[in-house]
């Protein structure tokens, strides 16, 4: 089940990082952590180089939601926590274009911007409220709600379900 | 059929849901491209591989990179171990196995990746060849996968192309049903439409039928109101057709005397009495109309049952014209009848009225002594007794052509002298013939026509008949009568030859026709009835033969008769049988007494007198009454009975004294008769006659008829002769009366003093007349004169005995004229006595 849980905290913060953004160009905040995520593109906002990276932290501020859902890769409901992509394209100030995800073993797929919208993508970073390891197709892994909407449920989805993911690219 | 629709609609349901769930299997698509995880484990354990192979040799291994390419391995091979979508791939034992062998050693493996840097770089050569043990099972796995699953969406794809089969065969069967049922659909719309339109055409004709119909047709329900009423209902009713619907029936139609045998009649019928006019055909009945005029109709009636109720439907036809037209012929039929009736009688009467007199005078004839007579007399008896039977001959005829039209005729064949017989009608024909100047001649040429056997009545007849039209249109010539036969007798030609004036050959067509007279300066003083030839023509065919003429205007005629006849020696039996009948007893009988009962004066007499010649006693009776009163006193011998006979006739009077059981009850019974039929004879032999004597009473015939009874005679006593009782009336008081109240007084009185004064003078003149007996012919005419004087006033004995007096007097007869002067004095002076004191009138 989708669990709305975005707070008004959460929003308040997307609504103030977009504003910061769109005032500063640069004003992205450098990761502390480890990256986890790249996303390269003519960007407003960056913080390195012409790409943006995140650390958990930084996903995790964007804005998390949750839901439960059965994959055809795991046994059993799942719940999965992580940033909803359309928060991630709204943080980022990406409207158009399409969204080229990168895995780290280099596996490609291509994911359009209609995908990020509410109940849409989800870069989960928590399964059943623990990180993600790369052995268990961590530590980021693009999921939708198989269960909330059959469409869902193609081998589309299934192939832009990309796992240890680690660079997005917004190509117009 | 809705059934069967109702079964594939469900079918084809059913396999489109079973297609929508194979197809959103395939839609949803469980499975991840399995055959890409496969390839991908190998491409990662390559990888793995590689970075080990560069760690091994490079002087700075990277061996994070190494620990990163196995967590990617230890993911995918993770993945294939546990995800539901490899659980069909993991079915098969094989990869099953291999999936095993290679979480053994990554789970043997994690230890070291996860250990320090040190022992890690240490384990490199070991994990490598490890690894290149494990790149073969990997291989065999991806290999088997793509077996396994290849074989899996083989099968999907044959199920989901069987299902879609099923499916198009379901649904062109349910087509097929569906055009049929269209088919079907469209037939039934078109037969109810096809029945409607013959029902209603059908109703149409009908209609027609009905309104056209020349009989009136006139529907009505169970209560008689009229349902349908048509054109000629209202021409034969007088009812307009709004006049007549609705209202009642037998109001309307039925005669007012009828109409309660209406009523119950339909009562019956609908208390289920079986029905008497309806479903019986045609009835006749009486019907009325407007005008209240009753008359006969043909009806008939159907009933026939609707939802509504019974309805009777009612055929009527006016037959009065057809009725009257039956009337007219049946009272036209009675008629006819009635005109054949009275022909008929006036023919028997005619019969007996001519035949009397013939009797009379043939019977007269008789009474001649013969042997006294000269020569010359006895050729003139001769002349009159032939001439005589010719003219009873000629009355027979006239009653007989109805006869022969009818083949009823009879001849009566004998053996006869031909010559002889042509000669005495000569001869009978030469005092007419001189008349005219003519002559007559016989030339026979055949001796054989001496003896032949035939029927010499008839041909004398015909032969007559020819030689009056002969002697007719003749004057001043010659007639020839040329007979002689062909060979044998079997065929004899007969020729009358003149040489008058010819017949026209128009005329020669129609001669021998009925009524036929040909007009000729000579004939008009002839007259004549015209049948001459015709009976000729019949009896000539009756007789085998054929009649002919062949004649020139003003060149003579020839008439000639062609018939077979016999040789007597070819019918011996016959002969025998004649010869008998004509061995006539020549001697009397025995002395007998007889009663004469005969209604008819002048036979009386003859009777009477041939019996005395023959020494019997005779006792008269004058009509059938007096004859059985006679009967049943005296005892006679024979009873000689006329049949007609007013009151009582004959065949009663027989009855009469046969049952009377007295006196001469079993006498033999003559009966005397001019008219004989067969069914006659049976008639009076049924009555207890024992005998026929026809008349004209011959002696031959009479000795004959007494002999062939004389042998039944008891041997009782004959009786004496009883005294004569002269009973007749002497005055027909109602004829009597009749006169009186015709005539006024005065004449009255003017006639009977002319008639009296006449009388007187008769009487007075008659001795002298007789004695003198030169004016016989003249006494006879006022004899006759008076006699009808004499019935006019009712003195019937009188004019009885004038009537006698007249036939004596014709006949010569001066004895008894004699005889007859003293009874008719005698009766005039009864008459006269009696009239006087019993009409109050002087005679």
């Amino acid at each position: 089940m989708f669990v709305l849980n975005i707070g008004v905290k959460a929003l308040a913060t997307v609504a103030f990082v977009v504003c910061a953004a769109a005032a500063h160009a640069t004003d992205l905040p450098i990761p502390e952590g480890e990256v986890v995520l790249t996303v390269s593109s003519d960007l407003a906002l960056t913080n390195n180089g012409d790409a943006a990276v995140f650390d958990m932290a930084m996903l995790e501020a964007i804005g998390t939601t949750e839901f439960e859902t059965t994959t055809i890769w795991t046994d059993g409901p799942q719940t999965f926590k992580g940033t909803p992509l359309a928060n991630l394209m709204q943080a980022m100030g990406v409207e158009n274009g399409t969204i080229r995800a990168t895995a780290i073993n280099d596996y490609s797929v291509e994911i359009p911007m209609t995908d990020a919208v509410e109940n849409g993508a989800l870069i989960a970073f928590e399964r059943n409220g623990e990180k993600m390891s790369v052995r268990e197709k961590g530590p980021l892994w693009i999921v939708y709600p198989y269960d909330l909407n059959n469409d869902f449920q193609s081998e589309v989805y299934y192939s832009r379900s990309i796992w240890q993911l680690d660079r997005i690219e917004i190509q117009p | 059929m809705g059934l069967v629709t109702i079964f594939f609609i469900t079918a084809i349901a059913l396999l489109s849901i079973n297609i929508r769930s194979q197809l959103a299997e395939l839609a949803t698509a469980s499975s991840d491209n399995v055959q890409w995880a496969l390839s991908q484990t190998e491409v990662e354990l390559l990888m793995l591989g590689n970075s080990i192979a560069d760690a091994e040799r490079s002087d700075n291994p990277d061996l994070d990179g190494v620990r990163q390419k196995f967590d990617i391995f230890y993911s995918r091979v993770h993945t294939l171990s546990a995800s539901p979508v490899f659980a069909q791939l993991r079915s098969v034992p094989t990869i099953s196995a291999d999936i095993n062998y290679l979480t053994k050693f990554l789970d043997d493996t994690v230890p070291i990746i996860d250990g320090d840097d040190a022992d890690l770089l240490a384990a490199l050569p070991k994990l490598s060849t490890d690894l290149s043990d494990a790149r073969g099972i990997v291989r065999d796995a991806a290999l088997q996968g793509i077996t396994h699953f290849s074989k899996v969406s083989d099968n999907r794809r044959d199920s989901v192309a069987r299902t879609l089969i099923y499916v198009a065969l379901l649904t062109t069967a349910l087509i097929l049903i569906l055009i049929l049922l269209v088919y079907a659909l469209n037939r039934s719309v078109y037969r109810s439409k096809e029945n409607a339109r013959r029902s209603r055409e059908t109703r149409d004709r009908l209609e027609t039928v009905i309104s056209t119909s020349l009989d009136a047709v006139i529907v009505i329900d169970e209560d008689g109101t009229v349902l349908e009423y048509n054109g000629a209902a209202e021409r034969i009713f007088g009812y307009s057709y709004s006049d007549a619907i609705g209202a009642d029936m037998a109001d309307l139609i039925i005669p007012d005397n009828l109409r309660k045998a209406h009523s119950d009649g339909m009562l019956r019928f609908r208390r289920g009495a079986p029905a008497r006019v309806v479903n019986r055909g045609i009835v006749q009945l009486e019907a009325k109309r407007k005008n209240g005029e009753q008359f006969p109709i043909d009806l008939s009636i159907a009933a026939a049952t609707r939802p509504e109720g019974v309805i009777y439907v009612g055929f009527i036809r006016d037959i009065s014209d057809r009725v009257t037209a039956e009337k007219e012929l049946l009272s036209a039929r009675d008629d006819a009848i009635a005109g054949e009736k009275s022909k008929a009688n006036m023919l028997a009467v005619m019969s007996h009225e001519m035949r009397t007199p013939l009797n009379g005078m043939l019977g007269t004839l008789d009474l001649f002594d013969a042997d006294k007579l000269d020569r010359n007399h006895q050729r003139y008896l001769r002349v009159i007794r032939n001439s005589g039977n010719l003219l009873l001959g000629h009355v027979n005829d006239v009653l007989d052509i109805s006869r022969l039209d009818a083949d009823k005729m009879s001849m009566s064949m004998e053996r006869f002298d031909l010559g002889a017989a042509l000669q005495e009608t000569i001869d009978a024909q030469t005092p007419h013939a001189k008349d005219h100047g003519n002559t007559i001649e016989l030339s026979l040429l055949d001796a054989c026509l001496h003896d032949v056997y035939s029927d010499p009545i008839r041909i004398c007849q015909i032969v007559t008949n020819l030689l009056n039209n002969a002697i007719k249109f003749t004057r001043n010539g010659n007639i020839t009568i040329e007979a002689e036969c062909h060979g044998d007798l079997g065929d004899v030609e007969l020729r009358v030859i003149d040489s008058g004036i010819g017949i026209s050959e128009e005329n020669m067509e129609r001669i021998f026709g009925d009524f036929v007279t040909i007009d000729s300066s000579y004939s008009r003083n002839n007259g004549g009835t015209g049948l001459g030839l015709g009976i000729s023509r019949r009896l000539i065919t009756a007789l085998g033969g054929e009649i002919g003429a062949e004649s020139e205007l003003g060149g003579g005629s020839v008439f000639w008769l062609r018939m077979p006849m016999r040789h007597p020696a070819e019918s011996q039996k016959t002969r025998a049988s004649l010869i008998k009948e004509e061995v006539v007893p020549t001697t009397p009988t025995r002395k007998l007494s007889i009663l004469l009962v005969e209604d008819n004066a002048v036979n009386r007499l003859v009777a009477r007198e041939m019996l005395l010649r023959e020494g019997h006693t005779v006792t008269e009776a004058h009509n059938g009454c007096e004859g059985v009163l006679l009967a049943e006193q005296i005892e006679f011998d024979v009873i000689l009975m006329d049949i007609s006979m007013p009151e009582m006739d004959g065949v009663e009077a027989t009855g009469k004294i046969r049952e009377s059981r007295v006196g001469s009850w079993r006498a033999p019974i003559i009966a005397t008769t001019a008219h004989v039929l067969k069914n006659d004879v049976q008639r009076f032999r049924d009555a207890g006659m024992n005998e026929i004597l026809s008349k004209p009473i011959s002696i031959v015939r009479m000795r004959k008829a007494l002999a062939s009874v004389v042998e039944r005679i008891d041997k009782a006593p004959v009786l004496e002769n009883e005294p004569s009782v002269d009973t007749e009336e002497l005055i027909d008081w109602e004829q009597a009366k009749t006169v009186q109240k015709t005539l006024p007084s005065k004449q009255l009185a003017e006639a009977i003093e002319t008639i009296r004064s006449e009388m007187v003078a008769f009487f007075e003149d008659l001795p002298g007349m007789i004695e003198s007996s030169t004016d016989f012919k003249s006494l006879g005419c006022e004899a006759h004169r008076l006699a009808g004087s004499a019935a006019v006033f009712g003195a019937v004995r009188l004019a009885g005995l004038l009537r006698a007096i007249q036939f004596e007097a014709e006949n010569n007869s001066q004895k008894n004229l004699r005889a007859l002067e003293i009874e008719a004095k005698q009766c005039w002076q009864d008459t006269c006595t009696e009239y006087m004191a019993k009409m109050g009138l002087v005679p």
